[in-house]
């Protein structure tokens, strides 16, 4: 496959480049919520799972299933969806 | 003008991130990731958070590349994929890449996705956590979109 058939084959498999743009620029903006306002989402969610969606807590739970089950519900799209575990006593990572 | 993405760092943890889209054609799922930003990692590597939230079912993935870290040897699946990421309202900046996939594992589940040097290495980091500042400036691209 030669560069410009490679690019019109990505080019298709995109999807609308306005709307990556806006939907990218939500999901930033949810995790910069879950980042920005972590100490009281500590006390309020400790050692819960957490979902925010277009910056907004949309569903909490103590297993991931209990959140799939109210974002489903919520009829909200997951792959737009940022979700993070709680949890004051965060593990160290080394990778 | 220069083409520049942002990340973040995590409040909490100091983490560096950046958002961005994931698509796999093969699979046909499509969803946002905010990776961890991972100079140590020589590829970019879809963790089981991200992967059961897109709905990715692992029985139906291929491939067994070997990889190795501080935990030890694992075999994770290969799938074809295209990665974007936005500068607002200006450009879209799309990778193809050969994604790893961790193997679902629940001792793994808040480990963020990894954002690896196969990318990396096409931007130019200015990496400030006491400026709270991450940008990438973007030396090359697969495919440049303008907004």
């Amino acid at each position: 496959m030669n560069t410009d058939t490679m690019k019109q084959v990505i080019l298709n498999q995109l999807g609308n480049p306005a709307d990556i743009d806006r939907e990218l620029q939500s999901f930033r903006k949810s995790a910069r919520v879950l980042s920005s306002h972590h100490p009281r989402f500590i006390d309020r969610y400790q050692k819960k799972w957490v979902a925010v969606y277009d910056g907004k807590t949309k569903a909490q739970g103590r297993t991931l299933q209990s959140i799939w089950r109210q974002l489903d519900k919520k009829g909200l799209p997951r792959e737009h969806v940022i979700v993070r575990y709680i949890d004051r006593n965060q593990r160290t990572m080394i990778l | 003008m220069i083409a520049m993405l942002r990340g973040r760092f995590d409040d909490t943890s100091g983490r560096p991130y950046i958002e961005g889209r994931l698509i796999l054609p093969n699979l046909n799922i499509c969803g946002d990731i905010s990776f961890l930003v991972d100079t140590g990692s020589d590829v970019t590597r879809l963790h089981p958070i991200d992967g059961i939230r897109l709905h990715i079912d692992y029985d139906q993935l291929s491939g067994d590349a070997e990889s190795v870290g501080t935990s030890g040897v694992s075999h994770d699946f290969i799938e074809p994929a295209v990665v974007v990421f936005s500068e607002p309202k200006r450009f879209l900046y799309v990778y193809n890449i050969t994604l790893r996939i961790a193997p679902y594992d629940i001792e793994i589940l808040d480990l963020p996705s990894l954002l690896g040097r196969n990318i990396l290495d096409r931007w130019r980091m200015t990496y400030n956590p006491p400026k709270k500042s991450l940008l990438f400036k973007v030396v090359s691209a697969d495919v440049t979109v303008p907004l």
